[in-house]
């Protein structure tokens, strides 16, 4: 037996429409069978609550008189987007400011505007006939503001990876903290109640369908960014009035290290028409699987460590190697349940109905990598192959000749296999002569950082920033030295990229 | 066990005070955590040992000029901030912060002032007292 969404609006307006949440329809269909189930609940409210990072916000400012085409635009030193018509412009949630870094953002902005705080405003332009404004200073609240809404691209992944880190080295991601050698587990979204897993196949959910955002009634605007349903990685286009948001469901983050974004709280109430619905919403936590990636790996695919189910991560402890690791959220369940509590509210008030008709979601698209043309250069592109070599047992004198004579700043220190056992610097020759030291191996240092030649030079440039060094030894997989990569063949190779 | 904050002043951070307290006190310590500079030090420990050896140490501590706190909710956050990710809860290196029926829950007694919560928050809902 089937319901139809005209037979639920009806329920809703005489108050009969029975509500559950996500989490409790497994329960009931457990309990009742499916069938049983679909006649009794009407709906099925879902939640989410975290960092969404392709959010943002369009605003009309109104013309100013003189009137300017504002074609840069700040709101409290946050860029915006104002290649759109004279008025318009849209702030994205992951512009860092210009004076605050990643401590404020446009996630920010948005949430200041929400709180009804000023913001301030500054613009310059190339003046027209019709625009001869060239610069402007002023401060407005949301309610200034002629238009103001939520537009974000991306938002409410069905599921997420979850990440750990198996490097040395302590990480700052877009999945938060990531302590090394596996010290942590983070994870996103809030699993068997979150909005797209509840409704897999889109039935009821599409272009024009309602949604809670961050407070107010929103809709969807379409398949999100990256959309890719047959991996399970689904996601929306969504869209709402900033006015009458609440701060509680919206909030601007600042993810350590990594940027600014936007907290975005989102709730769909899902219909029940039929059995299949009814079983679609009694989805549980430990049927859904992630991929557990290792973050270590900075590279389009990372490396799966394992496959995990949300029921393990939501324990707070996933055993790995072992060893028992913290498993964090990131995604907020606790105002994941306030958002279903809060649909169900609207719909007990007869302030939430169901659209007629939602045009279905794409349920087959392929998300496509980008192909990179200009390619980045590798290691083993831009090293020098001829290098200079010495042993430990060699004079500083011996050394320091071979320096000076081939023009070299430094050379490594090999053992007679040719594996690198050290690298000695002009600036180590120096504190030789400070320190009156007659020995190579007193002076060298046998903490060397090296690169693989296969290894893109923007990561080794990055190595080298966080040494402080100048330069590191190529060496192949068995530790043997086949070249050396210096600053400057990395800023030649960049110049080269630029031209 | 009692977690004490030992601040030592420019003049204490140049005598190596700690090492010569425990040898003359014979009483253990444990260091949690040590914020080191020339001429400023910060150290959290916990002494090993009954009330009477924790009285000894730390009163040849404080005779060597260093300050002694003890540390109690050393945390707080900001209820208006804090929305429940957890993001804290993970790297935090010891029990004080737990996740009970999806809220971060925080027992300021067991923070050693790692900070590692703090710079981890995304809504920057907390800080560390004093």
């Amino acid at each position: 037996m089937a319901k139809s969404i005209a037979e639920i609006n009806e329920k809703i307006k005489k108050g009969e429409a029975v509500v559950v949440r996500a989490d409790e329809m497994p329960e009931i269909v457990e309990e009742k069978g499916p069938s049983k189930a679909a006649r009794e609940v009407d709906v099925v409210t879902t939640g989410t609550f975290g960092s969404m990072c392709s959010s943002g916000a369009f605003i009309n400012f109104g013309h100013s008189d003189p009137p300017i085409k504002m074609q840069k635009v700040w709101l409290n030193e946050v860029e915006a987007y104002g290649g759109l018509a004279a008025v318009d412009c849209y702030i994205g949630a992951t512009e860092l400011s210009q004076d605050r870094g990643f401590e404020y953002g446009g996630g920010h902005v948005i949430e200041d505007l929400v709180a009804g705080k000023e913001v301030h405003v500054r613009s310059t332009s190339y003046g027209t006939d019709c625009y001869p404004t060239r610069r402007l200073e002023t401060t407005i609240t949301l309610e200034d503001l002629n238009q103001a809404y939520l537009f974000n691209p991306r938002n409410a992944y069905q599921r997420y990876n979850a990440a750990v880190n198996t490097s040395d080295r302590r990480l700052r991601t877009y999945m938060g903290t990531l302590l090394p050698r596996c010290g942590n587990i983070n994870f996103a979204g809030t699993g068997g109640i979150s909005p797209l897993i509840n409704d897999p196949s889109y039935r009821t959910i599409g272009f024009g369908t309602k949604i809670f955002l961050s407070g107010v009634e929103g809709r969807i605007v379409g398949e999100g960014t990256q959309h890719s349903p047959r991996t399970g990685f689904g996601n929306i286009a969504v869209k709402a009035d900033l006015r009458g948001m609440d701060t509680k469901y919206l909030k601007g983050a600042t993810i350590p290290e990594y940027g600014t974004s936007l907290m975005v709280g989102l709730g769909i109430p899902i219909p029940i028409l039929d059995e299949e619905l009814a079983k679609s919403t009694a989805i549980t936590n430990d049927r859904i699987e992630t991929n557990l990636l290792d973050y270590g790996v900075a590279r389009r695919e990372r490396p799966v460590i394992k496959k995990v189910r949300y029921s393990e991560l939501l324990s707070g402890k996933v055993e790995l190697n072992g060893a028992c690791i913290k498993a964090a959220p990131l995604s907020s369940f606790k105002l994941a349940y306030d958002i279903m509590d809060e649909l169900g509210k609207w719909i007990a008030e007869k302030r939430f109905f169901f659209p007629q008709e939602v045009e279905p979601l794409a349920s087959e698209r392929k998300f496509k990598p980008m192909m990179v043309r200009s390619k980045v250069p590798r290691v083993a592109e831009i090293m020098t192959k001829r290098v200079y070599t010495a042993s430990y047992k060699d004079s500083i004198e011996k050394v320091s000749k071979l320096m000076v004579g081939e023009g070299v700043d430094q050379i490594p220190i090999v053992d007679p296999e040719n594996r690198v056992v050290g690298i000695v610097t002009s600036l180590d020759f120096t504190r030789a002569v400070a320190l009156k030291k007659r020995k190579l191996s007193d002076v060298m240092t046998s903490k060397v950082v090296t690169s693989k030649p296969k290894e893109p030079i923007d990561e080794v440039s990055r190595r080298l920033e966080r040494f402080g060094f100048n330069s590191t030894p190529v060496v192949d997989n068995d530790g043997k030295l086949i070249g050396i990569i210096t600053l400057s063949d990395i800023n030649r190779a960049y110049g080269r990229i630029t031209r | 066990m009692k977690k004490y904050l030992l601040k030592y002043s420019a003049d204490a951070a140049k005598k190596p005070i700690l090492s010569e307290a425990i040898l003359k006190t014979g009483v253990l310590v444990n260091i949690l955590t040590a914020d080191v500079e020339y001429s400023t030090e910060h150290l959290v420990i916990t002494v090993s040992g009954d009330a009477k050896a924790e009285k000894k140490i730390l009163d040849y501590l404080k005779g060597g000029g260093v300050d002694v706190e003890v540390l109690e909710g050393n945390i707080v956050k900001d209820k208006d901030r804090c929305v429940d990710c957890c993001a804290c809860y993970g790297v935090c290196p010891t029990k004080a912060i737990q996740i009970k029926d999806w809220r971060m829950e925080l027992d300021g007694d067991e923070c050693i002032l790692c900070k590692a919560c703090v710079e981890a928050c995304p809504t920057r809902a907390l800080k560390l007292k004093g």
